[in-house]
């Protein structure tokens, strides 16, 4: 990867400033598109506005033991009140790749949690690895009930480019067959735990309409690409030092800079784009260096803008013109609208009496899933809610941090209580679709700013009828499938966390059909200048119920064919 | 504010807590902790974790360093409601041992500090239920309650209790779903 202090900075020579295209942000989507560009011959800049953090190099607590930590991994008093937001996921092992609330605030209209990760790979160091192709259930459902725009794309014309992404990142996960949830070009997949694989089997004799399948994730189940295999010890979160995971960082910067063509320059705030009149195209980007608060102008023929859903809407919201008052291809109103997240932890856990003599070797960073099974067709439409979840779970056996919450006691015997593996479970909670609606937005605050001058975002989200009746729906069919399964002391579950908390913000800025209606066409570019391309999970005009990080890396790689073809007409 | 109103606006991460106590409950609370307190009394809060995690065929607590990281949770991770009822049991306490005994509760033989720590579970365990839970939402967590959580947490994720009262596997290589435990078999540290 590129070393960001052989990053020349003149500010005179426009020569040095122009590059063939740039990409705001190095994340899941924009680490794809550095690598797509790059070897598709373009000199590329990538701007990321944190620090750089370099593969294994910059992963400080990869290899450390609980006992490492001061805190034990416990998330402290002083975090809880400095990062009241991101304190929610990180802790002491990982919250170096996470922002500081104090020094990046946002507004709450209502709550809502944007968790960050402000360096290079972004979130791409710390996401869950949930990897699920989308299906035409799902690009048909705006078009199918009228809420949103319909996807200018369906799932024959991305298929292509989920194949080719899985072939490079690497899934381990099992083919079933299942229409809604077409099967990724798979890695083995990672085990069924006795329990998992016995609920598996109840579930099967018991619903026509449920599966319970592997947890598919982009863990290496072998090695892959020169990275892994993944080694079980489910610390992703701090980095992975041999690779066992995708993310910008192990995979597609090095193979981005192995090109030759990759210039990275983190500290980079990118603050506005340019837009010529003239051209009627966008010309460059403007940044803050983050340290410095220097000013710079970078020039290219395409823009890729892969910044996270509400900061690249921020991004196009801050750059206002003539052309564009209400923010660069804003025509139709709509940018900054129908923001979506998935809703979560909703569900059931039960005990299962049996399988005492079994246990299990190794930290699996997956679990089992359940595909959705509600509004697939006509038969299993219902009356309640549109659209569906699926569930996330696993099985394991009781250790000692529930068994502290749960068993009365103390001296030899509770001792020896907490030593044994304890009663085998499973839990079950679902990742439930949220209706694309109007009122949920990000908007530039008029007043606030940032220690850099931009303005604060302000966020408005709620969740309507729609997602609680589905949350209801998922507590009842998971304390049905567990105790027709024969599972015991079944607990129904309903954390409601923020919206915000799956961190899966889509939409407001949302590919369609009509420019009236929507900010990108069907290859992501922005209607009204078309050699900017949005790729990240901003473009989304529905968010399914699946994990959607691989269905921007696959939009991403897809418009990157799409505009180097562009480029060679000269149509851009 | 009535007293029902003033507990569910709690539940509802309301910020009228102050009108829900009397002034010295509030107080008591609420009041900046005496920290060095908990220095200076290391040795009984060893002593208590002892009793919570005895050495037996196995390590115990004071083996496993745990009564430091009891004073470095209650310092660090515990908030201000759980800090002073921590301190005010140490401080009850040391005034029950030296009403009922005569002497510190360090001095006591095993099977009395086990009876006193018994009492203490008895007074202090949250309890189950959605009493346990508004009783810990209003008054914080008990006495009781940290020590046991800070002593569990403590021991398993310290080396020796990690490696020795249970089972560390710093390099499983991959998962292996099903297995036969063997005899004896400890569980893991780490999930």
């Amino acid at each position: 990867m590129g070393d960001p202090q052989s990053v020349t900075i003149n500010n005179r020579a426009t020569a040095q400033h122009t590059y063939d295209a740039i990409i705001i942000g190095s994340g899941i989507s924009g680490g794809w598109a550095a690598k797509e560009l790059c070897e598709k011959g373009l000199k590329t800049l990538l701007l990321e506005r944190g620090r750089n953090v370099e593969h294994v190099k910059d992963y400080p607590t990869a290899s450390l033991d609980p006992w490492d930590f001061a805190h034990r991994l416990q998330v402290s008093e002083q975090d809880r009140r400095d990062n009241p937001v991101q304190s929610t996921v990180y802790d002491e092992s990982s919250r170096h790749f996470f922002v500081s609330d104090k020094e990046h605030p946002y507004i709450q209209e209502d709550r809502f949690h944007w968790i960050r990760g402000y360096q290079v790979g972004g979130r791409s160091l710390v996401w869950g690895r949930q990897t699920y192709r989308l299906s035409d259930l799902d690009f048909e459902a705006n078009a199918r009930d009228g809420y949103g725009v319909d996807w200018p794309i369906r799932y024959k014309d991305i298929a292509p480019w989920y194949d080719y992404v899985e072939r490079f990142i690497g899934v381990s996960g099992r083919a079933e067959g299942i229409a809604h949830l077409p099967d990724s070009v798979f890695l083995p997949p990672m085990d069924m735990n006795c329990v998992e694989t016995y609920f598996a089997g109840a579930v099967k004799a018991r619903y026509t309409d449920r599966t319970v399948i592997h947890g598919r994730v982009a863990n290496l189940s072998r090695g892959w690409n020169g990275r892994g295999p993944c080694h079980a010890r489910n610390l992703c979160m701090r980095g992975c030092p041999f690779g066992g995971y995708f993310s910008s960082n192990s995979a597609t910067l090095p193979a981005a800079a192995l090109t030759g063509h990759l210039t990275l320059r983190p500290h980079s705030i990118v603050y506005e784009l340019i837009y010529d009149e003239v051209k009627g195209r966008a010309t460059g980007v403007r940044i803050i260096d983050e340290l410095t608060r220097q000013t710079y102008e970078y020039y290219a023929k395409i823009i890729f803008l892969n910044a996270s859903t509400i900061a690249s809407t921020s991004i196009l919201l801050q750059s206002v013109s003539n052309r564009f008052p209400n923010g660069f291809g804003n025509d139709s109103g709509q940018l900054g609208h129908y923001l979506m997240d998935h809703h979560i932890s909703a569900g059931a856990c039960g005990e299962y009496e049996g399988f005492g003599d079994q246990y299990y070797k190794g930290r699996r960073p997956t679990g089992i899933y359940i595909p959705r099974f509600r509004n697939i067709n006509e038969a299993t439409r219902h009356p309640g809610f549109l659209r569906g979840y699926g569930y996330q779970g696993e099985g394991e056996r009781r250790n000692w941090q529930e068994t502290m919450t749960v068993a009365d006691g103390f001296g030899a015997g509770f001792k020896d209580l907490i030593s044994r593996p304890g009663p085998w479970s499973v839990s079950m909670g679902a990742w439930g679709e949220c209706l694309p609606v109007y009122t949920n937005s990000v908007t530039p605050d008029a007043h606030q700013k940032d220690k850099w001058g931009l303005p604060l975002v302000r966020i408005r989200f709620k969740y309507g009828p729609n997602e609680k009746a589905m949350r209801g729906d998922a507590i009842t069919s998971a304390v049905e499938m567990l105790d027709a399964a024969g599972f015991k002391n079944l607990q129904p579950f309903d954390y409601d966390p923020p919206p915000g908390s799956a961190v899966h913000e889509m939409g407001t800025a949302r590919m369609g059909r009509d420019p009236k209606t929507s900010v990108l066409n069907g290859h992501n570019q922005v209607h009204a200048a078309p050699n900017v391309f949005v790729t990240d999970g901003s473009c989304m005009p529905s968010g399914g119920c699946q994990n959607p990080s691989l269905t921007y890396m696959a939009l991403t790689a897809r418009a990157c064919d799409f505009a180097v073809e562009e480029l060679k007409k000269n149509n851009l | 504010m009535h007293r029902r109103e003033a507990i569910y606006s709690i539940f509802l991460g309301g910020g009228a807590t102050a009108t829900a106590f009397s002034g010295y409950t509030w107080v008591r609370l609420y009041r900046s902790p005496d920290l060095s307190y908990l220095d200076n009394h290391a040795t009984m809060i060893d002593d208590l974790a002892e009793v919570i995690i005895p050495r037996t065929d196995t390590p115990g607590a004071k083996d496993a360093g745990v009564g430091a990281f009891i004073i470095c949770l209650v310092k660090d991770i515990s908030d201000r409601r759980a800090q002073n009822n921590f301190i005010e049991g140490l401080k009850d306490l040391q005034a029950y041992t030296h009403d009922a005994y005569g002497k510190s509760f360090s001095n006591l033989g095993t099977a009395t500090q086990q009876q006193v720590v018994a009492r203490l579970q008895q007074k202090g365990r949250r309890g189950s239920g959605l009493a346990g839970k508004i009783k810990q939402a209003v008054m914080g967590k008990t006495f009781f309650d940290t020590l046991r959580d800070a002593t569990v947490i403590g021991y398993c994720t310290s080396r020796v209790g990690a490696t020795r009262g249970l089972a560390y596997d710093v390099m499983p290589f991959s998962y292996t779903g099903s297995m036969y435990l063997t005899p004896n078999q400890k569980a893991w540290a780490t999930k």
